[in-house]
């Protein structure tokens, strides 16, 4: 039975966690597919109009990114066509929450999978989690992995 | 010497009182530049003139564009601040003939510099108004409270309709709610400031309504300093205080004020907690605030 699963990825160091958790994990390599997913939050309109937040710049940095990770995820043994990689670019959402449950809305998958910095109770309280959010999103429809680091 | 006309608003320091600005086919005759007041100092705002309609002989406020953008520090959390003029202008069209907010009219002058004439509002601001309040906290409580707490869930409300369309206020702060003499009613004020995107985009607004709430329950601000200095006031509080019972966002700020004032309910004071240092739950929209907030204000009625 085939699994499918969502790997939300953020930056670099997230990425690279995660992946270690995942290539890790007693999984049977024939029977998944991944997608490695990155989307992008819409700056706020003032962040727009000081010329603050612009995706361009960060894509082709992201696209290396997500490239890399599944190269490095074939040479652990998973299969290269069971792998896909989704950089949304066509679409900017008001928060990456959103942007993650709408793509997840719009495949098939079994399990979510997200890396999670350290934060303080502050950070948390001003910037939000992205993983807090997802957990209490699928709560009790969709698993979800969420690999802490610091 | 006689005011000079002005047209074009981009050097707005230059513009001083007596001088006269056209916006639109009106001319303004200038009184002075408004203040920021806060923490007993003044401050002139530059950008903001308080003016004369010549046509009508009204007073308004007129605000000119300025943009500025700079780093604040909330618990410890560097986040980017704007200053907005274009996304007040957007708000004014939003809310026009609300009467929870200031009202006003956007125009460019001829170097397509936003202006905004507002309306001005008589009657002083909820710190203010809470200040002239002379009856100790228990009377207040009993007393006061439940009618400011009606009229501050309405404003919460008119918050709420903000954020329903992507607006964030961004500068909510209890000197930024004027209570319209004529009408009692709560307005908004002031809404150029915003902030970068994040994964929580109301975050600082909600912030600034959890002061709100803490400074009308607790019938002011209680610092960790009041609580140490103002043994008269606050007698053993200081031996049972715990980091705890602070502000998430401002460890000096006393938020648990059910250890203060014991007849405050639980029901109330809990909503307060999701603002501490204690809370592993915040609230994410300002709808889950009014209605833990209605909810208590159902209970007491009954």
């Amino acid at each position: 039975m085939n699994h499918s699963i969502l790997v939300a990825l953020k930056d670099s160091k997230s990425s690279r966690v995660v992946l270690d958790y995942l290539t890790r994990l007693p999984l049977c390599a024939d029977d998944i597919t991944i997608t490695m997913l990155h989307v992008f939050q819409k700056p706020s309109t003032s962040e727009e109009f000081m010329g603050e937040g612009h995706i361009e710049k960060e894509v082709s940095r992201l696209q290396g990114d997500l490239e890399d990770a599944k190269e490095r995820l074939i040479r652990s043994g998973f299969r290269g066509d069971a792998i896909q990689i989704r950089l949304v670019t066509k679409e900017l959402y008001p928060t990456v929450t959103e942007g993650i449950l709408d793509q997840f809305n719009q495949g098939n998958y079994d399990l979510v999978v997200i890396g999670r910095r350290k934060k303080s109770k502050s950070e948390e309280f001003v910037m939000g989690d992205v993983s807090v959010k997802l957990v209490r999103s699928f709560e009790g429809t969709t698993g979800v992995l969420v690999v802490k680091f610091d | 010497m006689a005011g000079r006309q002005f047209t074009d608003t981009t050097d707005f320091y230059s513009i001083d009182q007596g001088d006269e600005i056209q916006v639109g086919d009106r001319w303004y005759k200038v009184l002075g530049h408004e203040k920021e007041r806060r923490f007993g100092m003044e401050d002139p705002k530059f950008w903001v003139k308080r003016a004369l309609d010549k046509t009508t002989g009204e007073k308004k406020f007129i605000k000119l564009s300025y943009f500025e953008s700079f780093h604040v520090n909330f618990g410890g959390v560097k986040i980017q601040c704007f200053r907005n003029p274009e996304k007040e202008s957007q708000i004014l069209e939003l809310i026009r003939g609300n009467p929870r907010f200031m009202q006003g009219t956007s125009f460019k002058d001829p170097q397509g510099n936003n202006i905004r004439i507002i309306d001005a509002i008589r009657g002083p601001n909820f710190y203010k108004y809470m200040d002239s309040l002379d009856m100790d906290h228990e009377v207040y409580f009993h007393e006061a409270f439940p009618d400011i707490l009606v009229h501050l869930i309405g404003a919460f409300e008119a918050i709420q309709l903000l954020h329903e369309n992507g607006f964030r206020h961004g500068d909510i702060r209890n000197d930024h709610i004027l209570i319209e003499r004529s009408t009692g009613s709560y307005v908004w004020i002031d809404f150029d400031y915003d902030f970068q995107a994040t994964e929580n985009p109301f975050s600082l607004d909600l912030f600034g309504i959890g002061n709100i709430l803490s400074f009308a329950i607790g019938k002011g601000i209680h610092h960790l300093h009041m609580i140490e200095a103002e043994r008269q006031i606050y007698g053993d509080l200081i031996d049972r205080v715990e980091p705890g019972d602070f502000s998430v966002l401002d460890k000096w700020r006393f938020i648990n004020l059910r250890k203060l004032y014991p007849y405050i309910p639980d029901m109330l004071n809990d909503i307060l907690m999701h603002f501490s240092q204690l809370s592993e739950l915040y609230y994410d929209h300002i709808a889950e605030i009014i209605e833990d907030l209605n909810a208590y204000l159902s209970r007491v009625q009954k």
